[in-house]
Order: structure tokens, then sequence, then C-alpha cells
């Protein structure tokens, strides 16, 4: 059978990927051109390298949006898992089964999201903002507030090693990805996703299962979370309670970037990472520049909000 | 002598759904003048214009020759235009006299604060010739809906309108408040006040209006003068094609599919027991409001019932799920299909697959092919204009996207369609579509559950009728019975 | 075999693993204990001079942020010296003190330009270890300096964190001689430079016999978290005679609560750092005192050692940096910009 003709919806999105991918195009040609060491490899790994945290919690962010919500608590989700993960390493746990029950305490928090969201009735903003205050708190009680030092040497050597070059972080973000894009694309819960995000009401009358979409939704975000975690500890060696300030709102401007929808229904994996990628190049870009942290602030204001009307004016002519 | 309002060739779309095709409306300084026209005949539309809710995208307005542009309501104030909603737009916790000032209080020198006195003496003088019964301090949610609508004419004889348009302001009076409202609409006319009234009541009609505009779907049929006209001119007028939608055929077999019992939510829905066959075209009946779209929603599980049972085929369909609903066999096809029916964003393929995912899968991948060669057999079966199964849902006119809906029970396979308005916002030529298509199905062996207010339509397709009536079954009506009498007979409550 | 199978996806990534840093050799730093360390006023008199600088050196700084003075003192410091020799010196920050991440990703970046040595201040113990792993392995000497303590440093400097609570406690001591409560406005919990002026603080006053330590809370470094809490304390117990504050933000906080109360003349506050508000504040009577930890001279110091480093002298792991308690009674002494004349005060000390 031939290929079908790639549907309209399809392309338009890929047209809006395209356009994310041409922004990251024109910032890396304005500083490869003031700046020689941009454009070399071991820096263009740097910012893959540096972008893989965000991408992690980024994408697990773009479902949960994509599906109408929004997960304000990824960053203190990473901070639990790492710190009770790391923990449970110290403490002579296998690796892989403390990595094991690390993921299972981020998919855990996703799952208290996700209950009080769906089940509760709560409104997303305030559940997971509650989550942010309240699993800070477990992570900070539980370590009294100390850096939980001596992760095993074997599981940093495999966060901070490579495979032909590219630094492992950067091939789990690249699997999880892929992951997450046939999840979307090719799984019936990513259209459930979009449909519930799209409009929750005729996703219900058509027998959209919408609560237990939604929390697969934030369960991915927090396994996302403690994922990140996990990558985070490996590389710094210590598992810090404090880990993750912000992260959330990093993970969405990339999302945002990539054009995801805050209304819901519309997003893509693909323009995510390249969101990551964008944000992650300016911050290397200026800081080879040696301009200041206040004036990256600036610019990465400055792109979110470019890239946003850029949507705007694109889908006005869409006709809605 | 020049007129008072001239409404000159406007054309509004919405979308790809044109509303108004070059309407004109002409009234005199001093005339009641009727706006006539079946529902979605572009009523509403023409005047959210003159009010300056929507824009028109062509056409003139002129006030006493002098041509006016008018883009927001407020420009349709100055411009002496005063709108009388169905729906009161008052604000329900403050006074009378707070009322009729809003947003144009009287203030103490200075500016800063409100003259409440002042206001109070001047409000008191507005209503004196209208009602002076009415307290003018008294809180207006205190005061019954016809004395609303009086300090809503003050209101607008407070801001000096000439014109003033009442949208089917009595569907909610007693008849002596009519008669009490045509006393006030005589006054205003011998004060030189224009009024525009919608109706759809021909006897208050042939009552207030000298003259009248008659509109068809979204065209001007024409103005007639009205005493000098037969009632029965202006309705076929009214009508027009409706008629060339076709004739009725019954394809109704004995086998009951769908039985409620006792259905009751709240006041809404009292006590609904209803069956339906195979086959069969059930339509129900009644005004808006008589918990019509509430009953089924009940019955497709989208709201849960307070008491009573859902039967398909004679087993209960336990839990007030929608998607236990849908495997019995039932698929709701809701009447805001924007808000309720459509993921606007994502393509006809998508929309149509949702109820029946996992037929389109396979280990947990959709099957993309598999799901684009069904929709589009069953898009160019229900011929979806333009055939293009991958554009995204929303661009699609409103009588194309009833069909893709309807796409989406068939590929379900779903035996008991539940229809709400199955063609409000749909323009004429798609509605005729949309019958044949109810009308295959019922061929086909389906069972169809239509709500609709359009007397033409429930006539056109219904093999039996229920008229609701403040949430319960009031009437049934066999074939025979089912006329526009009989309808509304059983479907106004008893005064 | 056996053991790789043991070891699951750690070991197996070990073996894919290329370009890993070499074993950790070195005690975990605690930069106040560690026995490795001399004072900054003897690096002249013990390793000679500020050896030459050779041409094109370049030396890198990332600190926390430039939104608190300190860190922009300390790059002043560093900015100093290399005017002063002709050195090319690039000086980051994070946007935020909770940006661990970006603090970590400028450090990196940093890396990759070929600096001779880099100056980091993290925002957490851990947050810079790759970047610091990285820099090592390449073969650039890094300094830490101040605060928060990378474990695996090779070399730090900074100041005694514990003498910070120290002198404020033997204020109290020689000043209160009735003793008395106190109470405590903490920074940021874990944070190392907070435990330590803490416990240097209450391990003193405590052992002095006649105080009580009646709140030790942590306000964050935030000037209104520390209003908030010595507002309560202040309710709580009315007869208190003092606060020590972490840090002179949180301090002019506490100078605030209690002038709310009424209590200028009971209460004594103390901060930590010596910024120039506080200085103001010591002027005019609302703050007792700061413990000064004169960046912009700990910012030279750090300079120097750097630069004694790449000479290769073969310095202790500990170079601490001066400290002094202002008051109202030296106040002007040591709020000079000129830093022979500081280091002239601070010998003389």
């Amino acid at each position: 059978m031939t290929a079908p003709t790639r549907p309209a919806l399809l392309s338009r999105i890929r047209f809006r990927d395209a356009g994310t991918l041409l922004g990251l195009v024109l910032i890396a040609v304005i500083f490869s051109v003031l700046t020689p060491v941009f454009l070399t490899t071991p820096n263009l790994m740097n910012i893959l390298q540096q972008s893989a945290i965000n991408a992690c919690i980024a994408l697990g962010m773009t479902l949960v949006i994509i599906s109408g919500g929004i997960d304000l608590s990824v960053g203190p989700v990473a901070a639990l898992s790492a710190v009770l993960g790391a923990a449970m390493m110290v403490a002579g746990l296998p690796v892989p089964l403390a990595v094991l029950a690390a993921l299972a305490v981020g998919l855990g928090c996703g799952l208290f999201n996700g209950v009080l969201i769906t089940w509760g009735g709560l409104q997303p903003f305030i559940v997971t903002l509650g989550g942010l205050s309240l699993f800070r708190a477990f992570a900070l009680i539980y370590t009294g507030g100390t850096p939980i030092f001596g992760i095993p040497e074997g599981f940093r050597a495999f966060t901070n090693g490579t495979v032909a070059g590219v630094p492992n972080p950067v091939l789990i973000v690249v699997v999880l990805a892929l992951a997450a894009w046939v999840v979307l694309n090719r799984t019936p819960l990513g259209e459930y996703m979009m449909a519930v995000g799209g409009n929750e009401e005729a996703a219900r009358i058509s027998g959209v299962p919408v609560r237990l979409t939604k929390l697969a939704a934030y369960m991915i975000s927090g396994l996302m979370a403690s994922v990140a975690a996990m990558i985070l500890i490996g590389r710094l060696g210590a598992a810090e309670p404090t880990l993750g300030t912000l992260w959330e709102l990093d993970a969405i401007a990339a999302a945002a970037i990539g054009g995801a929808s805050l209304m819901g229904g519309r997003g893509s994996i693909m323009g995510t990472l390249i969101g990551c990628v964008i944000l992650g190049a300016l911050r290397n870009g200026l800081t080879l520049m040696n301009v200041q942290a206040f004036y990256q602030l600036l610019a990465t204001g400055i792109i979110i909000i470019v890239a946003m009307l850029i949507d705007r004016a694109t889908s006005g002519k869409q006709g809605g | 002598m020049t007129p008072r309002l001239v409404l000159a060739e406007i054309e509004k779309s919405f979308g790809p759904l044109r509303v108004l095709h070059g309407v004109t409306l002409t009234v005199a300084a001093g005339e009641v003048h009727g706006l006539l026209g079946e529902n979605g005949a572009g009523k509403s539309t023409l005047l959210n214009i003159l009010s300056g809710v929507f824009r028109a995208d062509a056409g003139r307005v002129e006030i006493d020759g002098r041509a006016c542009t008018i883009t927001s309501p407020r420009d349709a104030t100055v411009a002496g235009i005063a709108m009388i909603h169905q729906e009161l737009q008052q604000v329900p916790e403050l006074t009378v006299a707070q009322n009729i000032f809003l947003g144009a209080s009287i203030r103490h020198k200075g500016g800063l604060f409100i003259d409440r006195s002042a206001q109070e003496t001047e409000a008191r003088r507005l209503l004196a010739p209208l009602d002076p019964a009415i307290d003018v301090t008294a809180p207006i949610k205190s005061l019954r809906v016809a004395q609303r609508q009086i300090v809503e004419i003050a209101k607008a004889l407070r801001a000096r309108a000439k014109i003033i348009a009442m949208d089917e302001p009595t569907s909610s009076l007693t008849p002596k408040e009519f008669d009490r409202l045509v006393e006030v609409i005589r006054g205003l006319q011998a004060q030189g006040v224009s009024v525009i009234y919608v109706s759809h009541k021909m006897d208050e009609v042939y009552r207030v209006c000298q003259s009248a505009t008659i509109l068809r779907d979204g065209r001007l049929v024409g103005r007639v003068d009205l005493p000098q006209t037969p009632v029965g001119t202006v309705i076929e007028r009214m009508v027009g094609r409706e008629l060339a939608h076709g004739v009725h055929h019954g394809f109704a077999r004995d086998r009951v599919v769908l039985e409620t019992r006792g259905l009751t939510r709240g006041r809404a829905v009292q006590d609904a027991s209803l069956t339906l066959r195979e086959g069969e075209v059930l339509c129900i009946a009644g005004l808006v409001g008589s918990g019509r779209t509430e009953l089924l929603r009940l019955i497709a599980g989208v709201d849960a019932a307070d008491a009573g049972a859902v039967l398909v085929d004679g087993t209960e369909v336990a839990g007030g799920d929608p998607r236990r609903r849908i495997r019995a066999g039932l698929g709701l096809l809701p009447e805001e299909r924007k808000r309720d029916g459509i993921i606007r964003h994502r393509p006809v393929t998508t929309n149509i697959a949702l109820p029946a995912m996992r037929r389109f899968s396979r280990f947990g991948l959709i099957r993309r092919a598999a799901l684009r060669a069904r929709a589009e057999e069953l898009m160019r079966d229900v011929q979806l204009r333009p055939l293009d199964v991958s554009r995204p849902i929303g661009s699609f006119s409103g009588g194309n996207q009833q069909k893709a809906i309807i796409g989406r029970w068939l590929a379900a396979d779903t035996r008991i369609f539940l229809f709400d308005e199955p063609t409000r916002g749909i323009d004429v030529g798609a509605k005729a579509e949309i019958y044949a298509l109810i009308e295959r199905l019922a061929e086909q062996g389906r069972s169809i559950l239509v709500v609709s207010s359009e007397l033409p339509e429930v006539i056109r397709l219904a093999d039996r009728v229920l008229v609701m009536r403040q949430g319960r079954i009031a009437a049934e009506l066999a074939a025979g019975e089912i006329t526009e009498e009989n309808i509304a007979r059983h479907a106004i409550p008893a005064a | 075999m056996q053991h790789i199978l043991k070891g699951g996806l750690a070991a197996a990534a070990l073996a894919l693993s290329v370009g890993m840093v070499q074993a950790q050799d070195l005690a975990p730093l605690n930069s106040d204990s560690e026995p490795d360390r001399m004072d900054w006023s003897e690096l002249d008199a013990k390793f000679g001079a500020l050896p030459a600088v050779p041409a094109g050196t370049k030396v890198g700084g990332v600190s926390k942020t430039l939104t608190n003075e300190y860190w922009r003192s300390l790059g002043q410091g560093y900015q100093n010296v290399a005017d002063r020799l002709g050195i090319e010196f690039v000086y980051q920050a994070a946007q935020s003190e909770g940006d661990q991440l970006g603090q970590l990703a400028i450090a990196e970046n940093l890396i990759s330009q070929g600096f001779n040595a880099l100056l980091f201040s993290p925002q957490t113990d851990a947050n810079l270890i790759p970047a610091m792993e990285k820099a090592t392995a390449a073969g650039i000497p890094v300094l830490n300096v101040n605060d928060a303590v990378i474990p695996s440093a090779a070399h730090y400097v900074g100041n005694v964190q514990k003498g910070n609570g120290v002198n404020v406690a033997n204020w109290f001591i020689a000043n209160r001689p009735d003793g008395g409560k106190v109470a405590v406005i903490e920074g940021q919990p874990g944070v190392y430079a907070a435990g330590q002026r803490t416990a240097g603080f209450t391990e003193t006053i405590t052992a002095a016999g006649k105080f009580e330590v009646v709140a030790s809370v942590p306000a964050n470094w935030s000037r209104e978290e520390a209003f908030n809490a010595a507002a309560t304390i202040l309710q709580q117990y009315p007869d208190l005679i003092g606060f020590y504050a972490n840090n002179d933000g949180m301090a002019l906080g506490v100078v605030e609560a209690v002038k709310a109360a009424g209590k200028q003349e009971q209460v004594a506050v103390f901060g930590t750092d010596g910024i120039s508000d506080a200085y103001a504040a010591v002027r005019a009577g609302d703050l007792t005192g700061t413990v000064d930890s004169f960046p912009v001279l700990t910012g030279e110091v750090a300079m120097e050692v750097a630069l004694r480093l790449m000479a290769g002298q073969a310095l202790p792991r500990v170079v601490a940096t001066p400290q002094a308690l202002i008051t109202k009674d030296n106040v002007e002494t040591f709020a000079t910009s000129d830093m022979a004349a500081l280091r002239a005060a601070l010998l003389a000390q």
C-alpha cells in the first residue's frame, strides 16, 4: 500500500515545528558569527547536555499541557525522587532498584496530582501549586535540608558517559522523546489527550475516558521529573532537596516556544525539544559572549513572546 | 418623509456560514415594525448588528437620513438605538434607578460621587407614564419580568432612544401584562419613537405592528403592510421553501430498542418514560427550557439521573458514564456542536474515531491508514464537502460538521442516534441533506430520537412526537396527529 | 561477568563511558575545620610576593547572582587584581540564587573557552560538581571561593564561616555581662555557611553560660521573611536582648521589626557580610553591628591565590580570608574603599 498523503493537520504542525527550527537555526547562525567557539562539536554537545534535563521535564509538561492542564510541581517531584533515590543508593540498594524506586516516587506524585484533579475536581494550577510546596517540603524534611552525597561512581559514570561522543543524558532524552512522540501521535492515549485538551466536554460525550487520560498525563509528567532527577544526581554526584527550583517555568517556556497551547489540545514533541535547545543555545551563546545572566533572562522573555506573537498571527490566518 | 431607520443591503457571515444576504429594512418615525422569520432566519443577527454587538460585513445604516457607522454597543446608544433583549441585561442586585442609570450615572458637582436622589427623581419621572407603581429604590431582582421590561424601556428613554428593538418581549408575559405592554408601546409611538418588534406570535404581531419585514434563511423575503396582508400569506412567506425539504417517510418496525423508565433529574426532567423502536424517528418537541435537551443528556449518560433507568434491547444499562451508553449502542449529537461536539483543531478522521478508537488500533497503536480509509468511506457516504478528512473539523461549515459527527457514530456502529437540534445553525441546503441522512439511518434500521424547536422539522421527520412541558412528557402524538397546532397546544403551559 | 550483571545499567554504562573523571582521593572538604590551611595575612610571608603573570592569562569567575551586592563586590575584587596585572577576566553569574542548573550551564560554557583558572562560588555544595570535575580533567585549576563548599574541591578561599558567629557571640559576652535571651535568624537550611555561622554563634554564646538561644529559625536569606520571623519572636519573648542574622539583608529586616516593636534600646541586632546598607545602618545606630568579610578584599585575595597556584606554588587547601566585627566604634576605619588602607587596618588588628 502506498503511503497515504500526509494529513493537512500533520503538515500544519510540522509547519509550526519548521518555524521553531528556523528560530533555532537563526539563533545558531547569529552566535556562530559572533563567537567562534559556538559551532564546535564539544560546545554543541555541551548545549544538548545542558538542555537534557529541561527536555525531560518539558516532554512530560507538553503532554500535560496538551491535555489541557499544567504541572507546576515538577521541580519538587524531581527533588523528592532525587533525595529518596540517592538515599537508597547510599544505603547500598542496587542502583537499578533504587532508580526504579525513584521513578515510582515520580509516578506516585503524578498519581496524587492526577487523582485530585480528576476525581477531586480541583483545578490543575492549584493542585500542582500545592504539590509544589508539598513535595518540596517532603524532600526538605526527609533530608533536614542537607544534600546527600556519595552517589555510587558506577551510576555517575553512566550519566556522565557518552556513546560515540554523545552524552548519555542526551541519548536518554532522545529515547524518551521518541516514546512521547509515539504516545502522542500513534496511540489512542495521545488522541485522547488532544481531544480532552481541545474540548473536554465534546471528548466526554464522544466516549473518551477523560479522567484516565488526564491521570496518565500527570503520571507521565511525574515520571519524567524523576528521570530528570536521576540524570541530575548522576551528574552532580549528590542529591539536593532544593534542586529543581523554577524547572516548571523553563519547561512551560520550552513547550510554548515549541507551539504548545496553554489552552490545551495543541502541542508538539518535536517543537518542545527544539524549544529546549533554543533556550539552552541562548544561554550558552550569551555566556560565551560574556553577556550577563540578566540579559539572558531578557532574551528568553523576548523569544517566548515573539514565538507567541508569531503563533497568534499565523493561527489567525488559519481562520481559527 | 425620510424614514427614521434604514438598514440597507446588510451582509454578514460567521466563518464559512453566511447568515445575512443583503437584507434591507426600513422603519418610519413612530412606526412599530415587526421583524419576522423562523429560527435561524437571521433576525437576531440583524438586531445584533443594529445594536453594535456584531459588525456587518457590508451594508449601510441610516438614521433620519444620515449615514451612521455602528461598530460598538456604545455607538448604537449614541445613535439613539436601544435594544431590549429576551434575556434582560440587568444587574439584579442594584436598584431600579441604578439600573436605569447604569453606565450614565448622574454625579454630584465635581463628578466624583453619584447623586442617588437625583437619579431616583429622574427615574420616577421616566417611569411615571409607563408604570408608576414601580418603586425606583427596589432592587431589580424583586420585580416581575414584565416590570423589569418596563424598566428596560425607561432606560432606553433615559438614553433618548429614537429606535427601540424588542426581541421576543412577550415570551414570559401574561395576557394582561401584554395588554399593558401594548399601551406602553402606543405611548412610545405617540412620542415619535420607532419600535422594531420581534415575535413568533402572529396574533401579537398583528395587534402591535403596522408593518413587518420577513426574513428567511438570511435573505429578505419582503416587506408587508400588516392589517392588509392575510396571516396565511405571511406564514407562507416565512416558511417558504421549508416545504420543499420533502415529505415524511416512515421505516419504524415493531421491536423496541430503547426504553426509559421514570428518568428524573432535579426539576429539569421529571419521571420521563418513553420507548423507541427499531427504525423509528421519535421527535421530542416543546418550548426551550422544557427539559428536552436535559432528557437527551440523561439518556446519553452525559448527566447523571437522580432516578430512573435506561434500557437498551430490554436490558438496563447501569452507570451514568457516557462510555457505557456508547458501548450499548447510543450516541449523542449535541446542539452546540462547537461547545460539545467537535475537537476543533483535530482532523475529521480523529473526530470520527474518538468513540471507536479501539477498533482503529492494533497493539496499542492507531492504524492511521485504516482509520483514514474508513473515514473517507463514511464521509463520501454522507457527502462531506470538501471531502478532505484530514482537514481540521473546525474549518468545515456547521452542516458538514454535523455530517462528520453522524459519521462518528456510524463508525462506532451506533444503533440509537440522539439528535439535539440537528439543523441548528445549518443553512437550508445542508438541512435537506441532514434530513435525508436521518431518514437513511432509519431505513437501515437504526433508531433516532430528535429534539427540535422547529415545527416544520418535526413534521418532516417524526414518525411519532412526544411533547415536553415543564420537565415532563405532556403528550404523545401519533402519526396522524402531528400538526403545529397540536404540538403548540401541549407545549404551552396553561396560564 | 557476574558483577556487571549485578551492577546492572550502571556498570554497563561505565563500560560505555569515556573521558570520565579520575577517582576522588581528597577527603570531603570542611572549609572551617580543614587542617591544611593558612590565613591570608601569611601569604606574602610564607610564599613571597605575587609571582609575575604570563602574558595572555585568562581567568573566569562564576558566582551566585549579581542581584546580591556581596557577589558584585567579590567580582570587583577579582577585577581589581586583573586590571592591575593586565589579566583578561570574565565574570558571570546566574539569574538568581535558586538557579542551580543555570549556574552549572554557565560554568560549563566557560570551561570550553580556554581559561587558565576558574573561580567558582557555587549556589549549593553540589550544583557545580560536574563543571569542577570537567575543568579538573582538562587541567584547569578551580578555586572554590566562599560560601557553599564543594566537598571535592582542591582549593578553597573564603572566610571561616563559623568565625562570623563566634565574633558576634563574643560581642554579647563582652558587652552584655548579665546575659539574656537571644535569637538567630538563619539563612537557607542546608547551606554550609548558614549552618556554620549559626553553630559558631550558638556554641560560643551558650558556652558562656548566661545566655539562652530561645529561637533559631530560617528566613532563607530573605529580608521580608526575616522581618516576619523577628516580629513573631519579639512578641513571644518580650525580654529578648539580641538577634544574630546569618546575613545583612535579613539583619536589616530584623532591624525594621525591632523598630516596629519600639525596642531599639533593648535589642542588639547583628548581621553578616558588611554590605553598604549595613554600614549605613551601623552608622545610623539602627544595626548594632555586622561581621564584615570584606568581599572586595576577599576577591583580591582569591585572585592572587589563583595566580600563585598557576605559578606552581604549593598552597594549603584552604586560605582563610579577612573578617572583622564592625560596630559604631570602628565603622569609619573599615568603611574605606582604599584596599591598601583596609589591608593595613586588618593586619594591624
